[in-house]
C-alpha cells in the first residue's frame, strides 16, 4: 500500500554531488528566447531593441532597396547646390523642348531650362515638404492625440471633434483653401499639408494611449507613486507612438505627391521654381508631341521612384519595428 | 449561527496588536454608460458591495472566488489605484481614504502591489534596472551601486540580468522583476494579485517559495489574491471567500478548509481536483448549476441563491428566507475569528469527502 | 477489448489495431532560429471508452501533437520527420486529402481552450452547429436543427430553443465551452481531443464541464484524450497519463501508477512542487529549478538534465528510451514506462517523501 504523494521539506541530503547540478532554487538561467517571445535573439544591451528591428527590416527586400533609395535622395537633396550642372532656374529661351543630349542628360524645358537640374531641385524640395510634413504633424498628432487619450473626458471630446471636421473635409480641396488663405509659398504648403495630416497621426495616438492607460505597467506605474506627467512621457509615449511614427512616415510619399499635385493645378509652390508637378504640367501640351516625351517622362519617374521608396520603407518599418503590430 | 456578528469578519489578527489594513464597508460601484454621449449612467456594476478586512501585521490573508467576483477591484480600490466608491480604509493607522493626490502618492511606498501578467506589467522599453530604479526616483530615495543588485539578489536574480530588457526574461524571472520593484523600499503591506497563475506549474513553486521567503525576512504583509485554492490552502493564513461583490465566508485557513460552513465555500473546495487519484475517486462533487449573474443586476436576498444547492433543497418557506434577506456574516461553529454568510449554514466535509 | 468497428467506414487492420494510435510521430518547425522540435517522437494510442491524459508544461509538444492528427498545423513551416497517425489500424497522414477532411469532425473531434478559435463571432451557433452536421452528414436543415436542439439540450446549454438563434459573444465562458463540445459532439466522434477544455473557466465551471466529458464518455463509450497541465483534473479524470516533456513522453502509464509510483525525475518533481488543498501546510514547496527548455535548443541527453536533482554524467550522454517499469506490486499492471536511467533513485525519493 503507497500513500498518495507528498509536498514538504526535502531534506538536502538528496541531491547527488554532482558538478551539474547547482545550488537549489539557484536563479533561473536566463532565456535566450522565451518560446513567447518572437523571433529575437541577442539583444542584450540598449541597442539590442534596435539591432532586432534592423535584423527584421533587412529580411525585407524591397523595404532594404527603399531605404537605399530614401538615403540616395537626401544624399542629392544636400549636394544639389554642388551637383546641379546648371542653375535649374536659369532660362534659355533658344534651346527649348530639347531632347535628352550630352549636354542635358534629362533634356530641356518649355523654357529651355535644364530639366536634369529641375529634377535635382526637385528632389531638394520634395525631402524638405516631406520631412517637414511628417515632423510637424507628428509633434501635434503625438502631442493633441496623447493628451485626448490620457485626459480623456471634455479635452477628448473637443480633440477628436475637431479631427473629425478636418477629416470630414476632402483633402485637395482643403489644401487649396488653406494656400488661397495664406498664399503661395512653400511654407504655406507645408503647413496646410500638416493641418490636413495631424488628425490622423493624433487619431492613432490617442487610440494607442488609450489602450495602454488601462495596461498594468501604467497601473504599475502609478502604484509606485508616478505622477501623470511621468507616466505620459515615460511609460506612454515611449510605447505608445510607433503606429503613429510609422504613419507619419508613411505619410511623406503623401504629402510629395500633394504638394505636386497642387503645383501642377498652378497652386502652392510659385511657378517659377522648378518642382516635378509645376514640370508635368508645362509638359501637357507636348504629351503626344513626338522628341519632347521628356519633359513628362522624367519628373514623373522622380515622382514615382521617390513615393514608393518612401512606401516600401514604410512597410518594412510596419513589420519590423514592433512583430505585435501586424 | 444565529448571532450576526459583523466584529467577526475582522478578527483573527493577532491578540492585541492593531492590524496593519483595515477595511470597512468598503465598496465600489462602476457606473454603466448608455448611449453615445451617454453621461448619466443607466445601471452599476456592483463590483465591490461593502467588503470588510483586517490583514494582521506579518499575515497573509487571501482572497478568493471566482472569475468577475471582485478581487481585483477590491485590491485596487483599497490601494486606491482606482476610487472607492464608500468604505473606509486605514493603513497602520493612517486613513487612506482621506489622503490628497500629493499625499497619496508618497503613501504608495507602504502599499505595494504584484500584478497577475508578468508579461503586462513591466514597461517593455525598460530595462529592469530603470524598471527598479524607477521607485527610488519617485521617493527621493538614493540609489547605490549595490541597491539594485541586492534587490535582485533577494529575489533570485543574477546582477548581470540588470541591464536587460523584459522581453529576455521567462515568465517566472518577470514576476520576480515584478515582486522586486515592489518589495522595493519595504513597504507595510503589499497586494499580490494572482501572482503565481500565469505561471507553469513547475514555476509556481519557485514563486511561491520566493514569497514566503520575502514575507520572512522582511516581515511584509500580504493580501494575497487567487482563484487556486490549493495555493491559497498553502500559503494564507487566513482565507475570505468572495461572491459577486461581498464576502459569504472568512475564516482562518484551516479552519476554512477542514470546517467550511457556506454552501458556496463547500462547492467551490468540492470542485477543485486533488492530485491524488484514489481520494478523487472516493470524493463527492457538488456540481453547481448555471453561470454567475450579471454583478449589474445580482439577486435579490442571498446574491448566491440562483445556484445555491441548499436553497434548493429547503422548504418554501425557509427558502423565501434566502430571497427576501441578505444574510449578513453569521459567526459559526463558535468561532469569533469565522463568518459565514448564509441563513442556513452548516458544516460539511468536502475536502475529503 | 470489445471493439464496436460496424460504424467505421474504415476496415479493421487487425484485431490488434487500438482505435487510434500515434506512432513515433515527430513534428518539427522551420525557424529563422533553427529546427523547433515541438514534437519528437512520441507514440500512444487510445481506446474506446477511455481517458488519455496528456500533461506538460506550456511549449511541450501538447497541442502540436493533438493539432497533427487533425491536420491542423501548418505546413510549412512544420514538417513531419517521420511518424504515422492511424485511425483503426488506417494511416490518417498517408490518406488523401479529401479523406482526410472527412475524418475530421466526423471520427475524430476536437475542443479548445479557447471556444472562439472553433465558433465564428459572425453566424448563429445553432447554424454552425447545423453547418457541421450537414458537411458530413446526408441531412435536410430541419433534420440538422432537431439534431442541434438535442444537441444543446445534451450538453446542458438551458433553453435550446432559444440559445440556437443566438451568437457567440451572448453566451457566457461556460457556454460557450458546451456550444463547442456540441459542435465537436455533432458527428458523433469515436475520438474528443480536449486540449485544455476547462483552463480558461472557473473551478466551478470545470466541474460542470467535466461532469459533461465524463457522461458522454460514458453514454457514447467515447475515447477521450485530455489535454491539461491541470495534474488535479488528471487525477479525478485519467485512465491512463502520457507526462509529456520538451516534446518528448517522458512517462506514460495508468492513472495510479503515475502518481503513486512516479519513475521519471520530472514527474517526481511536478508532483512535490504542488501545492495541495487536502494537506495542512507544507513547511515548504519543493519547485523544480530552471525553465523548460526552448525547443529549437533542447539539451543534449536527457532533455530534463539541467533541471533534474538527480541527473549524473550519464543522463548527459545519451537520450534515455521509454523502457518498461520492472516492478512488483503494481497498481494495475498496466504498461509503465519511464525514460529515466535513475527510476529507481527517483521511486525511493519519492517513497521517503510520502512516509515524511
Ligand atoms: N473599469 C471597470 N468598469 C466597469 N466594470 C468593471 C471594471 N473593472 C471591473 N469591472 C467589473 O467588476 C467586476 C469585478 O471585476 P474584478 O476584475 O474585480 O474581478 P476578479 O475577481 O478580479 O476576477 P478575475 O479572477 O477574472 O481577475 C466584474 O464584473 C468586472 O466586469
Ligand atoms: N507554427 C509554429 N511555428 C513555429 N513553432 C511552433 C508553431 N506552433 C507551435 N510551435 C512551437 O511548438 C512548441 C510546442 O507547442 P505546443 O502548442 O504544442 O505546446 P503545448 O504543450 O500545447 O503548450 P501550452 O500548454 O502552452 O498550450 C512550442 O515551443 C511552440 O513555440
Ligand atoms: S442564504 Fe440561502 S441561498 Fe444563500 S447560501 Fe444560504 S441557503 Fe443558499
Ligand atoms: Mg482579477
Ligand atoms: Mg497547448
Amino acid at each position: 500500500m503507497t500513500t498518495p504523494p507528498q509536498s514538504g521539506h526535502e531534506p538536502d541530503t538528496q541531491v547527488p554531488a554532482q558538478a551539474l547540478i547547482t545550488q537549489f532554487e539557484a536563479p533561473e538561467p536566463l532565456v535566450e528566447e522565451t518560446t513567447e517571445a518572437p523571433a529575437i535573439k541577442g539583444g542584450r544591451r540598449r541597442t539590442g531593441q534596435i539591432r532586432d528591428i534592423w535584423k527584421r527590416f533587412r529580411r525585407n527586400k524591397l523595404a532594404v532597396v527603399g531605404l537605399a533609395v530614401v538615403g540616395f535622395l537626401m544624399v542629392i537633396a544636400i549636394l544639389q547646390p554642388f551637383i546641379s550642372p546648371y542653375d535649374p532656374m536659369e532660362q534659355n529661351l533658344l534651346n527649348t523642348r530639347k531632347p535628352p543630349s550630352g549636354n542635358h542628360f534629362f533634356g530641356t524645358d518649355i523654357l529651355g531650362r535644364d530639366m536634369f537640374s529641375g529634377i535635382l531641385y526637385g528632389v531638394k524640395l520634395a525631402m524638405i515638404v516631406g520631412w517637414s510634413v511628417m515632423v510637424l504633424s507628428l509633434i501635434v498628432g503625438v502631442a493633441l492625440g496623447a493628451i485626448a487619450g490620457f485626459r480623456g473626458k471634455a479635452v477628448d471630446s473637443i480633440i477628436m471633434r475637431v479631427t473629425d471636421i478636418v477629416l470630414a473635409f476632402p483633402s485637395l480641396i482643403g489644401a487649396i483653401l488653406v494656400v488661397q488663405i495664406f498664399g503661395n509659398g512653400i511654407w504655406q504648403v507645408i503647413i496646410a499639408l500638416v493641418l490636413l495630416s495631424w488628425p490622423t497621426a493624433a487619431r492613432l495616438m490617442r487610440g494607442s494611449t488609450l489602450s495602454l492607460r488601462e495596461s498594468e505597467y501604467v497601473e504599475a506605474a502609478r502604484s509606485i507613486g508616478a505622477s501623470d506627467t511621468r507616466i505620459v512621457t515615460r511609460h506612454v509615449l515611449p510605447n505608445a507612438i510607433a503606429p503613429t511614427l510609422i504613419y507619419s512616415f508613411s505619410h511623406i510619399g503623401v504629402a510629395i505627391v500633394a504638394m505636386a499635385s497642387l503645383a501642377f493645378l498652378g497652386i502652392g509652390v510659385p511657378a517659377d521654381i522648378p518642382e516635378w508637378g509645376t514640370m508635368i504640367a508645362d509638359a501637357v501640351p507636348s504629351l503626344n508631341v513626338e522628341g519632347e516625351s521628356h519633359m513628362w517622362i522624367f519628373p514623373s519617374l522622380a515622382i514615382v521612384v521617390t513615393t514608393l521608396a518612401f512606401a516600401f520603407v514604410a512597410d518594412g518599418l510596419r513589420d519590423s519595428i514592433d512583430p505585435k503590430l501586424r | 449561527m444565529t448571532e450576526p456578528s459583523s466584529a467577526s469578519s475582522g478578527a483573527g489578527t493577532a491578540l492585541g496588536e492593531a492590524p496593519v489594513l483595515e477595511v470597512t464597508d468598503l465598496v465600489k460601484h462602476f457606473p454603466i454608460r448608455g448611449g453615445l454621449m451617454g453621461r448619466r449612467p443607466s445601471g452599476f456594476v456592483q463590483a465591490v458591495n461593502g467588503i470588510s478586512l483586517n490583514v494582521g501585521r506579518g499575515q497573509t490573508v487571501a482572497l478568493v472566488g471566482e472569475s468577475g467576483c471582485g478581487k481585483s477591484t477590491t485590491a485596487r480600490a483599497i490601494l486606491r489605484l482606482i476610487e472607492p466608491t464608500s468604505g473606509s480604509i486605514r493603513l497602520d493607522g493612517v486613513d487612506v481614504m482621506s489622503l490628497g493626490t500629493g499625499e497619496l502618492r508618497r503613501a504608495r511606498r507602504d502599499m505595494q502591489i504584484v500584478f497577475q501578467d508578468p508579461y503586462a506589467s513591466l514597461n517593455p522599453r525598460m530595462t529592469i534596472r530603470q524598471i527598479l530604479s524607477e521607485k527610488y526616483q519617485l521617493f527621493g530615495s538614493e540609489v547605490t551601486n549595490s541597491t539594485i543588485s541586492d534587490l535582485l539578489d533577494m529575489v533570485g536574480l543574477a546582477e548581470e540580468y540588470a541591464d536587460r530588457y523584459p522581453h529576455e526574461f521567462s515568465g517566472g524571472q518577470r514576476q520576480r522583476v515584478g515582486i522586486a520593484r515592489a518589495i522595493a523600499l519595504n513597504p507595510k503591506f503589499v497586494v499580490l494579485d494572482e501572482p503565481v497563475s500565469a505561471l507553469d506549474v513547475s514555476i509556481q513553486a519557485q514563486i511561491i517559495n520566493l514569497l514566503e521567503d520575502l514575507q520572512d525576512e522582511l516581515s511584509l504583509t500580504y493580501l494575497f489574491i487567487a482563484h487556486d485554492l490549493s495555493v491559497v490552502r498553502h500559503i494564507a493564513d487566513r482565507v475570505a471567500v468572495m461572491y459577486l461583490g461581498s464576502v459569504v465566508e472568512i475564516a482562518d485557513r484551516d479552519d476554512l478548509f477542514d470546517r467550511p460552513h457556506h454552501p458556496y465555500t463547500q462547492a467551490l473546495i468540492s470542485a477543485v481536483p486533488i492530485p491524488d487519484p484514489r481520494l478523487e475517486r472516493q470524493r463527492e462533487r457538488i456540481v453547481l448549476r448555471g453561470d454567475v449573474p450579471n454583478p449589474a443586476n445580482p439577486p435579490s436576498g442571498c446574491r448566491f441563491r440562483t445556484r445555491c444547492w441548499k436553497f434548493e433543497q429547503l422548504s418554501e418557506t425557509d427558502a423565501r428566507r434566502c430571497i427576501e434577506e441578505p444574510p449578513p456574516l453569521y459567526e459559526v461553529a463558535g468561532n469569533p475569528g469565522h463568518g459565514a454568510a448564509c441563513h442556513y449554514a452548516s458544516l460539511r466535509d468536502v475536502v475529503r469527502a | 477489448m470489445a471493439r464496436n468497428d460496424s460504424t467505421t467506414d474504415f476496415q479493421l487492420d487487425g484485431p490488434a489495431a487500438p482505435l487510434l494510435e500515434v506512432d513515433d510521430l515527430r513534428v518539427h518547425f522551420k525557424t529563422d532560429k533553427g529546427v523547433v522540435k515541438a514534437v519528437d517522437g512520441v507514440s500512444w494510442h487510445v481506446e474506446e471508452g477511455e481517458t488519455l491524459a496528456i500533461v506538460g508544461e506550456s511549449g511541450s509538444g501538447k497541442s502540436v501533437s493533438a493539432m497533427s492528427i487533425l491536420g491542423l498545423v501548418p505546413t510549412p513551416p512544420a514538417t513531419f520527420p517521420s511518424g504515422d497517425i492511424r485511425l483503426r489500424g488506417r494511416s490518417i497522414l498517408k490518406m488523401p486529402e479529401k479523406q482526410q477532411r472527412k475524418l475530421r469532425g466526423s471520427e475524430i473531434a476536437m475542443i479548445f481552450q479557447d471556444p472562439l478559435t472553433a465558433l465564428n463571432p459572425v453566424f448563429r451557433v445553432g447554424d454552425q452547429i447545423a453547418e457541421m452536421i450537414r458537411t458530413h452528414q446526408q441531412v435536410t436543415k430541419t433534420v440538422a436543427r432537431r439534431k442541434v436542439l438535442d444537441l444543446l439540450g445534451e450538453v446542458g446549454i438551458p433553453n435550446p430553443a432559444v440559445r440556437i438563434n443566438q451568437y457567440p459573444h451572448e453566451f457566457s465562458g461556460g457556454m460557450r465551452q458546451r456550444a463547442m463540445i456540441a459542435m465537436a459532439l455533432a458527428n458523433d466522434p469515436k475520438v474528443l481531443l480536449a486540449d485544455e477544455p476547462t483552463t480558461a473557466l472557473d473551478v466551478t465551471i470545470q466541474a460542470q464541464i467535466m461532469l459533461l466529458l465524463e457522461k458522454l464518455r460514458q453514454d457514447r463509450n467515447t475515447a477521450i484524450v485530455l489535454i491539461t497541465h491541470d495534474l488535479g483534473l488528471v487525477a479525478s479524470h485519467a485512465d491512463r497519463i502520457n507526462v509529456m516533456y520538451a516534446g518528448r513522453i517522458v512517462e506514460a502509464g495508468s492513472c495510479d501508477d503515475v502518481f503513486y509510483r512516479p519513475q521519471h525525475a520530472y514527474t517526481f518533481g511536478l508532483l512535490s512542487s504542488l501545492a495541495r488543498m487536502d494537506k495542512k501546510r507544507q513547511t515548504r514547496l519543493l519547485p523544480i529549478k530552471g525553465v523548460p527548455p526552448s525547443l529549437s535548443r533542447v539539451p543534449p541527453g536527457c532533455p530534463f538534465h539541467p533541471r533534474c536533482r538527480f541527473a549524473t554524467e550519464a543522463c548527459v550522454e545519451a537520450v534515455p528510451t521509454l523502457e518498461t517499469v520492472k516492478l512488483v506490486d503494481m497498481a494495475d499492471g498496466g504498461l509503465h514506462r519511464a525514460a529515466c536511467i535513475h527510476s529507481d533513485q527517483v521511486e525511493m525519493a519519492f517513497q521517503e517523501r510520502v512516509v515524511e
